[in-house]
């Protein structure tokens, strides 16, 4: 349904530090996306991407499964969205996944240039505290335009 | 499903050579003169060894696409920052034998708001050496059109 093909203004790499593990995880303050109207945000998981650029961990398929992603905009909780929704990249070693599945056809929510203030949103673990282990990041990728 | 996106546009494709055993973290695109002051597109990672393998042109390795971001510098800043190299594969990983490991996405090119960019200042970045076996190349195909 949401299988458009973007066109690409800019993207940031978003990471979010998961340090010792907690139930609620909080993006740090984005300077470069201030006033950036967000097109669509994707998830990238261990299978796929196994490291950050600066090589934190990255949480595997399995674990998105608990976490969902809470965006502000304004005062509101604009998203609260389950973080497999915003998978937009199938890799064949996850299982359940098959070659016929490479595509999620459901990818790249799209968010319609808002502006999300980075320093209320966060994840959140579902069913307690969640910790996959030392020096772990989720990974974000923000498409977007100025 | 994008071809019609791309009709009539020129294409070219950079070739960056990596040393076997190398352990750089940071690749530089080479200046590119028959890209510069040029409309960019999109610009997709291609020749898997699936697709283009063997030959004098090699091919990049697993351990790259899996673990390397692009940054693409254009209007003063680095405005594509770490894009990961999967994101703009369009190339879907499948149970082929020598198909790399590499998921499919939606987008596959990565398809733009037309930009000029400035090769010499855009790279690719991985958290960990590359280190192939042989002497291999990273290559990046680029849709344009002339200014």
């Amino acid at each position: 349904m949401f299988a458009q093909q973007l066109s690409i203004d800019r993207f940031e790499n978003v990471t979010v530090p998961i340090g010792t593990g907690g139930t609620q995880f909080n993006f740090p303050d984005q300077p470069d996306l201030r006033d950036a109207k967000i097109d669509t945000i994707s998830v990238y998981y261990g299978q796929m991407l196994p490291l950050t650029p600066l090589g934190a961990n990255v949480p595997g398929y399995d674990d998105l499964r608990k976490l969902y992603l809470v965006l502000y905009v304004s005062e509101v909780e604009f998203i609260k969205i389950p973080l497999t929704h915003l998978v937009t990249q199938m890799a064949p070693n996850v299982s359940g996944f098959t070659s016929a599945s490479g595509i999620n056809s459901n990818g790249y929510l799209p968010l319609g240039g808002i502006k999300a203030i980075w320093s209320k949103s966060y994840v959140k673990a579902l069913g307690g505290n969640y910790y996959p282990g030392a020096n772990y990041n989720f990974m974000f990728g923000v498409f977007y335009k100025k | 499903m994008f071809l019609q996106n791309y009709a009539g546009l020129r294409y070219e494709t950079i070739t960056i050579p990596i040393a076997a055993g190398s352990t750089q973290t940071k690749i530089n695109f080479p200046d590119q003169p028959n890209l510069r002051d040029v409309l960019v597109y999109g610009v997709e990672l291609c020749f898997t060894n699936y697709t283009f393998f063997g030959g004098d042109c090699g091919n990049y390795t697993t351990n790259l696409a899996n673990n390397g971001y692009i940054t693409l510098y254009f209007n003063g800043i680095e405005g594509i920052k770490n894009i990961p190299l999967t994101e703009i594969a369009p190339i879907i990983g499948s149970n082929i034998t020598g198909a790399f490991n590499l998921g499919g996405t939606n987008n596959g090119i990565l398809g733009m708001v037309p930009k000029r960019i400035i090769w010499t200042k855009s790279y690719i970045q991985t958290a960990v050496g590359v280190e192939p076996d042989n002497d291999t190349n990273f290559v990046l195909g680029v849709y344009y059109k002339l200014k």
